[in-house]
């Protein structure tokens, strides 16, 4: 019975609690590391990005409407409004386009048929940059890409619209 | 684009495309508090008004700081500074140098002026909402960028 009764030693006692507060202090000194190892792993991607452009889809025509939308940018701490500006419209296959107003040569805003002469095409005033209709730069004039494009949803029959991208045909 | 080194180093590289200086002019004074406050008033909405300017127009014009001067300066002084200004900007080479300001006083002397002086008329801001004042801003700005093409 006394065997019994010794079943754990006095040595493998020790050996099991320092075993123990070891593995904590242990599991405590790795634990942050490895949260920021798999840190992107965990972060979701919110869609949050997205922002309401104030305009109805059913009011999107075959011709380019310039709209104006602000979005709250977290600078750091620092927390401001910023306008954001685009020219939507349908195309021929019945999909919403939504271009960037800003001229792929040097920066300006360009507008639709801003010059009598260029009807049906996107004007840029700095430099006589112009696009088609498509956004496709035509040749010849200061820019040398399109108009880029924002990534664009629809929800509850608003059109949103999101990050900036460069334009994918052409 | 603006005087930063961001916005000088894309100058640089395009300076065949960038041919016109914006100089804003703007009066101040610490004084007698209404005449004061009114100049502050004008000052920020001044600096609000040709940030956007620039926005619109950032591949041809290159916005200069802000000129200030003491209100009751003497006109005749402030010219022979700013034409040294001006005399800067065109060994760039820029081709126009356009300055902006709600003061009508450099109306009289503006043909002393080696630049083009565009006087804007005053925009009350003061009581109006933050979404009425980018309205006004906006309309002023479109007006003010069909005046600049005037002079391309």
């Amino acid at each position: 019975m006394s065997d019994e009764k010794r079943q754990v030693s006095r040595r493998q006692f020790l050996n099991y609690t320092l075993t123990g507060v070891g593995g904590f202090m242990a599991a405590g000194l790795l634990i942050s590391p490895v949260r920021m190892a798999i840190d992107p792993v965990l972060k979701h991607d919110e869609g949050g990005d997205f922002a309401n452009a104030g305009i109805a889809i059913d009011d999107i025509t075959a011709d380019p409407q310039r709209i104006d939308w602000t979005i709250d940018q977290v600078d750091g701490w620092y927390e401001s409004e910023v306008t954001r500006s685009a020219w939507v419209y349908r195309n021929d296959d019945d999909e919403i386009v939504a271009f960037s107003p800003i001229c792929k040569h040097l920066g300006c805003v360009v507008s639709w048929e801003g010059n009598d002469d260029y009807p049906d095409q996107y004007y840029c005033p700095c430099h006589d940059g112009r696009y088609y209709k498509n956004g496709v730069n035509v040749p010849g004039t200061p820019p040398l890409q399109p108009l880029d494009v924002y990534e664009q949803e629809e929800r509850d029959g608003m059109l949103f619209l999101g990050k900036i991208q460069p334009h994918e045909e052409a | 684009m603006k005087w930063t080194s961001v916005d000088l180093q894309k100058y640089d590289q395009a300076k065949e495309y960038i041919d016109t200086v914006i100089v804003p002019l703007a009066p101040f004074q610490i004084g007698i508090l209404e005449a004061s406050a009114k100049n502050a008033d004008q000052y920020d909405i001044l600096t609000l008004f040709s940030r956007e300017l620039e926005k619109e127009l950032m591949g041809r014009i290159m916005l200069a700081p802000t000129y200030t001067y003491i209100a009751a300066a003497e006109k005749s002084e402030e010219v022979k500074r700013l034409n040294g200004w001006t005399n800067h900007f065109k060994k760039q080479p820029f081709k126009q140098v356009l300055y902006i300001s709600f003061d009508p006083s450099w109306r009289k002397i503006a043909s002393d002026l080696e630049g083009e002086f565009i006087w804007l008329p005053t925009a009350s801001l003061k009581d109006a909402d933050p979404a009425a004042v980018k309205g006004i801003i906006r309309d002023q700005t479109m007006q003010t960028v069909e005046l600049i093409k005037s002079f391309w």
